[in-house]
């Protein structure tokens, strides 16, 4: 009996792994594929090919909450942005700390009686006011009601037909908010447009500008560069010609502001707020039968701090997880629906299999193989080789995404940093990655039985100034 | 220290030129000393904050808008509240053909503006009418 | 029994394990090479940076210069430095730098870029001949107006552009209602580059002779060339058309105060849109007659029809502090009082 079981587990973990990697290679000449396409019809698009008086207007929302600290910089920075007409709202959602006092007599800012629609449910707004030091800032202040609910103010208050989420510690270039813009002026039909976003531990910033990319001092924000390129570069550049793309980072995507309040705008109960938003686009425009675009910029265009001990990596791993298991279960109509297309048949199985079941199933593998060892149903060798094989895939997926970034962007100049990448690519197969799997794993409990929310908050360094 | 630039320099007119972009720096650095102007080069926001502090205001200053670190507009408004800069004339050269910039820049207080792609000989006019009524010349062939 | 069963395990893990192992090895290799590649070009780019920067300079503002040799390898680079000087540099002084590259011998060379199978290359060939005016090259590119693939044949088109204004656009007009893949902002960027005096008529003529769906778009492009023959093209769509979305881009664009009366017509309209649009109108070309419109629009049950309506009553000529204030004293609607107090705010803002 036991025998069998242990059989049974080995070509069930067998399966799955072959599946993985069979998986992940195929979204891995997708990638290829698209960079190198990308990067040639870039050779036009880099010669202006566009008049910037024909680029849409955008409000960005920055939702704030205690961030007295940074987010004069953060506004700073985003009033400078290379774009012809854009309006920054600033939501307040209920700081504890000094942030609205800051940002008066920051902005000197002067009450505005505005007559705003409140198309989208949100705790009250207590007022809105006008910088008289940039023109095109406006601050929402309203009670505390979480980075959802303040993302659905900012909406309610914007003006303009595009809206652009940034976080307030997202470090932007001049040229981001106009290359994430793109993909609206080139297909009308696109409702949801996101960047790339890169890690910016390790790298010189000096009056929230990037003086030099470079790769992070300490393994663990390193690690996460190369993981970093791997989710970015190729599962989304991988999903996003098949307008399957389920994830835009919150940290940084354009949105169509109407197709944002037809789904009903961002959800106030869930964790991960960004990706069930989504997820549920894709579901209600899909049962909608309407023909939309969700595309990914490859561009790096938004960097922003990975933390740098175990206990926030934990914490904001645990986090994500649970999110992605809301996201999914929330929309899970569109799981194998046929109506939903690429979405439905690829894309939600994919991460419902490796990614939202994925973790238990390796280390539940894993369990397996060890107990296959110590009851001798299993060889040292085979032991052994088996472990290795893992290893050795999971080293080509993070090379593949090396490779990926060198054949465009190659942000890295300096060989040296390369060569860290490198090793980090190799390293994280020893350890790193099997404790995600284990936080993932608390992360998918923690949703299972619906454990308090923690919003994770991390121990941030600040960013220069 | 309210020494003028050509006073350090001789009788050439002395010209900042602030662009972030190599090939625009050498184009326009190629023209502005084939003229007779000395120039004195920043490549982004913060050098030209620098020179504030320490130099010797030049005859002209001639500026992008899109600039590492500090944006055309704001170092205006820093020349302008500059005791030893406040004066000096700015020509602001800038890719954006943005009719709101142009109104912005010369609201912050640049003396003209010029948008690329430019006109050598338009450019150059213009550093002469805007030296000529700081009373300096530059050298026609 | 298990002795089978790990031999096929293992056996299948090896082989797999080898795979692997050559994948690894090759991808290493692979990204190696990239960055060896990566200094190499750069020590290149920057070689040729430090001849071709003066030679470009030089040729510019009439110096003496050296003839220069353009070795095969270093071609792309060499495109990319002259490329970029004409982005920044225009008039007479281009001419010469023109010239010199056409003397050059860059017309046959670009010729084979632009028939190699790299798109990269084609793409690199467009844009040259149309900065080089390269007329020699005309029926090449138009073949490449008709490729299937959209970078490519707006790369054609925009260099025709170039060349000659008046026959590219003949060509480009001819097939720019077919070519759906055409983004709307690639084709006004062409458009703009051909100057309004060369598009206004024929995209006046094509207006009018368009089905009713497709001339919301075309009058958009024709706002952007920012043609003076949009009055009596708007007047006249504004009088026939039934399409909802041209109503709204005429009453948007037009600069015609003989509109007025239609845009009165148009605030009644059951699509929010036309009635904002009109509601713009009205504020641009009324007076203290218009006045009783716009305060009924006043109460439209849409935000965007009421702000673009206070707007309006504030932009009118005759609406001083006190009139403003008698309208909102006597305004009966909440949403009304609300929108006009914001906009007389914002009035004083920017007064300021």
């Amino acid at each position: 009996m036991m025998n069998d079981v242990v059989i049974f587990s080995q070509w069930f973990f067998l399966l799955y792994f072959i599946g993985l990697n069979v998986s992940y290679m195929l979204l891995n000449f997708a990638a290829i594929f698209n960079v190198n396409k990308y990067m040639n019809e870039k050779t036009l698009a880099d010669v202006p090919g566009i008049d910037s008086d024909v680029m849409p207007p955008v409000s960005l929302i920055v939702p704030a909450y205690n961030e007295e600290r940074t987010i004069i910089q953060s506004i700073l920075a985003l009033g400078q942005l290379e774009y012809p007409e854009y309006e920054i709202i600033v939501v307040n959602d209920g700081s504890d700390d000094s942030t609205l006092n800051t940002l008066k007599s920051c902005l000197r800012l002067r009450k505005f009686p505005e007559a705003y629609r409140n198309r989208l449910d949100t705790k009250t707004i207590k007022m809105v006011y006008h910088s008289t030091e940039i023109e095109n800032v406006r601050v929402v202040d309203k009670y505390n009601g979480g980075k959802s609910d303040a993302l659905n103010a900012g909406i309610n208050i914007s003006r303009y037909p595009l809206v652009c989420v940034v976080d307030a510690d997202s470090i932007l270039q001049r040229d981001s908010l106009k290359r994430v813009v793109q993909p609206f002026m080139f297909d009308n039909r696109t409702v949801v447009s996101g960047g790339s976003v890169r890690i910016v531990n390790g790298s010189k910033v000096t009056l929230g500008y990037i003086q030099e990319p470079a790769a992070p001092r300490k393994l663990l924000p390193l690690i996460q560069v190369v993981e970093y390129l791997r989710a970015f570069l190729f599962g989304r550049l991988g999903w996003s010609p098949l307008n399957a793309l389920l994830i835009v980072s919150g940290a940084f995507g354009v949105f169509h502001k109407e197709t944002l309040i037809s789904v009903g705008g961002y959800q106030t109960n869930t964790i991960g707020e960004d990706m069930e938003l989504i997820v549920r686009i894709h579901r209600k425009l899909k049962k909608e039968g309407k023909d939309y675009r969700i595309t990914f910029v490859p561009d790096p265009i938004c960097w922003t701090e990975a933390p740098e001990d175990i206990s926030s990596l934990a914490r904001q791993r645990i986090r994500w997880q649970r999110g992605l298991c809301e996201s999914l279960f929330n929309n899970i109509s569109l799981f194998m629906n046929p109506r939903a297309g690429a979405v439905g048949l690829l894309a939600f199985p994919f991460m419902l299999i490796f990614e939202w079941a994925g973790p238990i199933i390796e280390i539940f593998g894993f369990i397996m193989i060890l107990i296959g060892f110590f009851t001798n149903q299993i060889n040292p060798d085979l032991f052994m080789l088996l472990i290795m094989v893992a290893i050795i895939f999971g080293m080509i997926l993070s090379l593949t995404a090396l490779l990926l970034e060198e054949m465009s962007f190659h942000l890295y100049r300096n060989p040296f940093d390369l060569f860290r990448l490198f090793l980090a690519a190799i390293i994280e197969n020893f350890g790193y990655r099997q404790l995600n799997a284990i936080f993932r794993v608390i992360g998918f409990y923690k949703w299972l039985f619906n454990k308090e929310s923690d919003w994770g908050s991390m121990n941030r360094k600040g960013v220069g100034v | 220290m309210n020494l003028h630039a050509r006073q350090v320099f001789g009788q050439h007119p002395v010209i900042v030129r602030v662009d972030d972009d190599e090939h625009v720096a050498y184009l326009l650095d190629y023209l502005l000393e084939r003229n007779g102007c000395i120039v004195i080069s920043a490549s982004d926001g913060q050098e030209l904050v620098d020179l504030l502090d320490r130099a010797p205001a030049p005859d002209l200053i001639l500026l992008d808008v899109m600039l590492p670190y500090y944006d055309g507009f704001e170092l205006i408004k820093r020349i302008r509240a500059n005791p030893v800069w406040k004066n000096t004339p700015i020509l602001v050269l800038s890719g954006c053909q943005n009719e709101k910039d142009v109104v912005r820049g010369l609201e912050a207080g640049a003396n003209d503006y010029i948008t690329k792609p430019f006109q050598p000989m338009e450019l150059l006019a213009r550093i002469k009418r805007l030296l000529g009524s700081a009373n300096v010349s530059v050298d026609t062939e | 029994m298990f002795a089978t069963d790990i031999s096929e395990v293992s056996g299948f893990a090896i082989y797999a394990g080898q795979i692997a192992f050559i994948l690894l090895v090759v991808l290493t290799i692979q990204v190696v090479l990239l960055r060896i590649k990566l200094i190499f070009v750069a020590k290149r780019k920057e070689k040729i940076k430090k001849i071709w920067r003066p030679y470009i300079s030089k040729t510019i503002y009439g110096d003496r210069v050296k003839r220069l040799k353009i070795k095969r390898r270093d071609f792309l680079f060499i495109l990319e430095e002259i490329n970029y000087a004409f982005s920044l540099v225009k008039g007479e002084e281009v001419e010469r730098l023109r010239g010199a590259c056409l003397s050059m011998g860059l017309h046959k060379q670009l010729l084979k870029l632009l028939h190699s199978k790299n798109i990269k290359n084609n793409l690199f060939a467009l844009i040259t001949l149309g900065n080089l005016k390269d007329h020699m090259a005309w029926d090449q590119i138009k073949k490449v107006l008709v490729n299937k693939q959209t970078v490519l044949s707006l790369a054609a088109a925009r260099s025709l552009v170039q060349i000659e204004p008046q026959r590219a656009l003949t060509e480009i007009l001819a097939i720019t209602l077919t070519r759906e893949d055409w983004p709307w902002a690639n084709v006004a960027h062409v458009l703009k580059l051909a100057g309004p005096e060369t598009v206004c008529s024929p995209l006046a003529e094509l207006i009018t002779t368009s089905p009713s769906y497709m001339q919301a778009s075309l009058l958009r492009l024709f706002e952007v060339v920012q043609c003076e023959e949009i009055r009596p093209v708007t007047k006249s769509i504004l009088e026939k058309t039934k399409d909802d979305k041209t109503a709204s881009v005429c009453l948007h664009i037009s600069q015609d105060p003989g509109i007025l009366p239609l845009a009165k017509k148009y605030i009644k309209h059951d699509r929010w849109h036309v009635r904002m649009h009109a509601a713009n109108a009205i504020g641009r070309f009324g007076g203290p007659d218009e006045i009783p419109e716009l305060v009924l629009l006043l109460k439209d049950k849409e935000w965007w029809v009421r702000y673009r309506s206070a707007q309006a009553l504030v932009s009118l000529p005759c609406t001083t502090k006190n009139v403003l204030t008698n309208i909102y004293k006597n305004m009966d609607d909440r949403y009304g009082k609300d929108i006009l107090r914001q906009v007389i705010t914002e009035r004083e803002f920017y007064d300021e």
